[in-house]
């Protein structure tokens, strides 16, 4: 039963840690981004967005979730529209109150 | 008294003369078709959506005064899926034509001038020779092209989500542009929820069909102020009382003749980390984010035509026309290279991509063109320069194992 407890805290905490994280990396509304950060080094780590089985190479040094947002060697669909580039972007996050719970988008009315 | 006899005599003369000069040209510019179409210059029946009408002046303007190839193009700007319903069935243009005059008939024409018109007199209405889409055949209809009509793909057309340039908005992302157009007054969003300030495109125009494939708002549920030309909505957002409020849609072509009064918004599509405008920067013409997947507001036009067997057009002049628009040789070659009007109306030649997709708002893959053009399409459109990788050349002896096309050589 303790150690039950301590899993569950445990849980509860990564949860946390989790969201604290997300809720940085949304902070941001609208900026432009830097294209610098598209240009770090490649390694060979795939990306944890969705369930696209990923060969592109992903920016970033394995530790920094930001910079870790761009493929140096795209090869589908994801990976090119997230591909690296030196091309100006523009981050928004814009407030979409008529999403639903899960994020999903709800029927046209 | 006699003298002045005489003089009145000679003015009148001329005033006559000028009189029934301007009576002749007045008549060619509004006369009957069947007058332009009966002989010289070759004359070619086009059907287009409206995004394509400067390729039609331009390269128009260029074969009408051709002594390579004189060719008159005659044309009728409808929407994309009306023009794909007129090839499958075979309908014939009745209305009005309009039509790119000879340096004889206007030698003050240029494409940066409208175009006359003639009245259609064509007995049971002139048939196209070939309809230009601007989205991919498959967003109007899934039936499969009657025998003998094939689709040609062209140039590739970007669209976009425009505000006035007094608006502070600099982007859109795919969600936000889903509520902005299927929700309208109601999207809660704050910033674009007035409809009236919502300025779009018939559901038959590849404008709003291809912005509503890439959203995913279908082109019967959009919410907005339906304007009939692009020209309208340009007009709409550069007079609107309400500039923070107004958004419209465009091609980007469009767009970039009007940049001094519109801001194009970066688009970040469904599953994409940053939004992007078409070119590298709001400054630039490169189409590099375009070319290169990052901006996905894009299909390609589709010429529908007669073919053979081999998919090669049956009308010579079609043929001619599309071998030009494509940066194909042409026989017999012409003045000057195909692509430069294509280039130089903001359209981006397939040769120069470097994804594809199978159908609008499809999935990206990777794309080798088998005749690449991205040096010569870099060091021509406005501002321009190719980059240090790519040399010019006259011939391939000089490109080692590559090809020389369009002045540049290039991998194959």
């Amino acid at each position: 039963m303790k150690t039950f407890r301590l899993l569950t805290a445990l849980a509860f905490a990564t949860c946390l840690g989790t969201a604290a994280i997300a809720a940085g990396c949304d902070s941001s509304s609208d900026t432009p981004h830097d294209p610098a950060k598209d240009s770090g080094p490649a390694d060979t780590s795939t990306s944890s967005d969705g369930n696209t089985s990923t060969d592109g190479n992903m920016n970033g040094d394995g530790g920094d979730s930001a910079a870790r947002d761009c493929f140096t060697n795209p090869q589908n669909h994801f990976e090119i529209i997230n591909a690296c580039t030196d091309a100006q972007a523009f981050d928004k996050k814009p407030s979409l109150p008529l999403l639903l719970p899960d994020g999903a988008l709800p029927p046209l009315p | 008294m006699r003298k002045w006899s005489c003089w009145t005599k000679w003015s009148l003369a001329v005033a006559c003369g000028s009189a029934a000069a301007l009576g002749t040209e007045g008549a060619a510019l509004a006369g009957n078709c069947s007058l332009l179409t009966g002989g010289a210059p070759n004359p070619i029946i086009v059907e287009s959506g409206d995004t394509q009408e400067p390729l039609i002046k331009s390269i128009g303007s260029k074969l009408v005064s051709s002594t390579a190839m004189p060719m008159r193009i005659l044309y009728k700007l409808t929407g994309s899926c009306t023009l794909i319903n007129d090839m499958y069935t075979g309908v014939k243009i009745t209305t009005s034509l309009s039509y790119i005059p000879t340096p004889t008939e206007d030698p003050t024409w240029d494409r940066t001038k409208p175009t006359p018109t003639c009245t259609n007199d064509i007995t049971g209405g002139a048939a196209i020779d070939v309809a230009i889409s601007a989205v991919f055949v498959s967003s109007c209809t899934m039936t499969a092209p009657p025998a003998g009509i094939g689709l040609i793909t062209g140039p590739i057309q970007g669209y976009s989500f425009v505000v006035p340039k007094a608006s502070t908005q600099k982007a859109i992302i795919a969600e936000e542009a889903y509520f902005t157009f299927g929700f309208g007054n109601s999207d809660m969003l704050g910033s674009w929820d007035n409809e009236t300030f919502m300025f779009i495109r018939p559901i038959t125009k590849s404008t709003l069909v291809s912005l509503a494939a890439n959203i995913g708002v279908p082109p019967a549920k959009w919410k907005g102020v339906s304007q009939p030309a692009s020209s309208d909505v340009v007009a709409a957002l550069t007079g609107s009382a309400n500039p923070e409020k107004s958004i419209g849609i465009l091609g980007t072509e469009i767009y970039d003749k009007n940049r001094a009064t519109l801001t194009l918004l970066a688009y970040q599509a469904y599953k994409q980390k940053h939004a992007y405008w078409p070119d590298s920067s709001p400054t630039t013409f490169d189409k590099q984010p375009l070319r290169d997947g990052h901006y996905l507001p894009w299909s390609p036009t589709v010429y529908l035509a007669a073919v053979d067997n081999m998919g090669v057009p049956t009308n010579a002049n079609v043929k001619y026309l599309t071998d030009l628009i494509l940066g194909k040789p042409t026989t017999p070659a012409f003045e000057s290279d195909g692509l430069d009007s294509v280039v130089a109306v903001g359209l981006t030649p397939d040769c120069a991509m470097k994804v594809t997709r199978s159908f609008d708002a499809g999935d990206l893959s990777l794309y080798s063109p088998a005749q690449p053009c991205g040096c010569y399409f870099e060091s021509t459109v406005p501002m321009g320069v190719a980059p240090a990788s790519c040399m010019t050349c006259l011939d391939d002896t000089t490109c080692g194992a590559g090809k020389c096309r369009h002045g540049y050589c290039e991998a194959k």
